[in-house]
């Protein structure tokens, strides 16, 4: 018997509508994303799909002015609601910035910065420096250079070492802010390689079409703070259903 | 609006498919006066227009290619253009029936000049040559205009041209059968209906295409109504 393939939620964005003062940022977004699927945001620059990634791990926090109605919960928890510890939850979503940010210091101490944190110590240090580092498709390259700086590595390997920084501490979900647009041909395809093989539910805004289109499962369209366009990524690609998502997607746009 | 370059190059190319059809519509067309009128200077030119039809498969093919390779088409562009490569190798095999057709005026008329033993042309199959050129101008037409209704007329019409064949191979046994110094007649008329009705196959075929692309919707070895007869 064909075993079902059950779906779960694991990001919901319920009529969310977000400000920065009196800007209308985003204007009643519903979005669910699935458990261990890749989903992509896209959309032209100010569109709002940034602040929707930065809404999920709460990050816009720290924006004077910023205020958001609606619901968004993680795994059927509300991330918004006055139980909510957004340190806790920063260690549940983890994230990745458009450049390669590593501390300097040596690869050992960029992955084991968050672990040690929590309290936790060798030998359980390096045991989390292996399996970060390999879940990033980097161990083979650096497993005999972990005391070497990151900052000495390529812009590839130090993006994979972020990742590697964030997988240290096991997030449910990692979110992903143009990941590879300051990356060479070669160093994107390693970290579109991972991603694709990664089975961890990852959140990902692109300006790149074609990578959403490579490595996502569904696709979200975002225009002027508004949701436009949500479903599998093959569909919008080859048929979308609305007009705005054909126009952008197929550069003619205005 | 002012058009991008990569748009006016699909704008071109949908021209040069267009064109590559309306050669393809005329040379069909000429096929059938020739049989018709058992004209074989007429059928030879036909033969010979073929060769053209052939570069012009080679050079929407050579564009397409370059055209996904350059810019990674999406949606509508990218239908267009995996629409554009199957529609290309379509209006090509008709081309070929159509000089297949030719060929067989050119054998039916020396046959006649020789005197051997033959009857004139059924009225039935110039009946089934004509629907099936009809069927050829709705589909190009429907193309042209991205029409995705009037190419799932083209698709209802392809049963007619069917059981026009089955009639005309019943009817040619029949006449076979009863003087058997005319199977070399018979023969040629049952291979032009078959081509016939593979031009009406290959008619239907640019109308799914035409609906993918207007659509996004897959119709092909689904509606095609002789699929579901060859099922019985």
């Amino acid at each position: 018997m064909v075993e079902e393939k059950k779906e779960k939620v694991i990001i919901r964005a319920k009529n969310v509508d977000f400000y920065y003062g009196d800007f209308h940022a985003l204007k009643n977004i519903s979005l669910d994303c699935m458990e261990k699927e890749v989903t992509a945001m896209i959309g032209p620059s100010g569109c709002g799909k940034s602040t929707f990634l930065k809404l999920l791990n709460r990050m816009n926090d720290f924006v004077p002015g910023a205020r958001l109605s609606g619901e968004v919960t993680i795994s059927g928890e509300s991330i918004y609601g006055p139980n909510a510890d957004p340190v806790d939850i920063r260690r549940r979503v983890g994230m990745v910035f458009q450049r390669p940010n590593p501390f300097p210091k040596s690869i050992y101490d960029n992955i084991t910065y968050g672990p040690k944190l929590i309290g936790i110590k060798k030998p359980d240090l390096d045991v989390i420096v292996e399996r970060a580092l390999k879940a990033a498709a980097l161990w083979d390259e650096v497993k005999d250079l972990l005391n070497k700086s990151a900052l000495e590595l390529s812009g590839g390997q130090q993006q994979r070492v972020c990742i590697a920084r964030a997988l240290a501490l096991e997030p449910d979900i990692l979110l992903m802010d143009e990941p590879t647009s300051a990356l060479d041909p070669i160093a994107t395809s390693k970290v579109e390689e991972w991603i694709k093989t990664a089975e961890l539910s990852i959140v990902i805004v692109t300006h790149n079409m074609q990578q959403a289109a490579r490595i996502s499962d569904k696709t979200a369209f975002f225009f002027l703070g508004e949701l436009i366009e949500f479903g599998p990524t093959l569909e919008l690609f080859t048929r979308p259903r609305e007009s705005k998502t054909e126009n952008y997607i197929t550069g003619r746009f205005g | 609006m002012t058009i991008g370059i990569f748009e006016q190059k699909l704008i071109n190319l949908k021209n040069d498919l267009v064109e590559m059809g309306q050669d393809v519509f005329t040379m069909l067309k000429e096929a059938g006066e020739a049989l018709v009128a058992m004209d074989k200077v007429k059928a030879k030119e036909v033969i010979k227009f073929d060769r053209e039809v052939n570069d012009l498969e080679n050079s929407v093919v050579h564009k397409a290619i370059n055209l996904i390779a350059t810019n990674q088409p999406v949606a509508s562009d990218l239908r267009f253009l995996a629409s554009s490569l199957r529609l290309a190798a379509e209006l090509e095999r008709i081309g070929d029936l159509g000089s297949n057709i030719a060929r067989r005026t050119v054998e039916m008329a020396h046959m006649i000049e020789e005197g051997e033993p033959a009857e004139k042309l059924p009225e039935n199959v110039s009946m089934m040559v004509q629907k099936a050129i009809f069927m050829l101008e709705m589909a190009l037409g429907a193309f042209e205009k991205g029409d995705a209704d009037s190419a799932r007329k083209v698709i209802d019409f392809d049963d007619n041209i069917d059981d026009c064949n089955r009639t005309i191979r019943k009817q040619i046994l029949k006449i076979v059968n009863d003087d058997g110094l005319k199977a070399k007649w018979g023969y040629e008329i049952i291979t032009l209906a078959s081509h016939i009705e593979r031009l009406a196959d290959h008619a239907t075929n640019l109308a799914e295409e035409t609906v993918y692309m207007a659509q996004g919707k897959t119709i092909r070895h689904i509606t095609h109504p002789s699929n579901n007869k060859n099922k019985k």
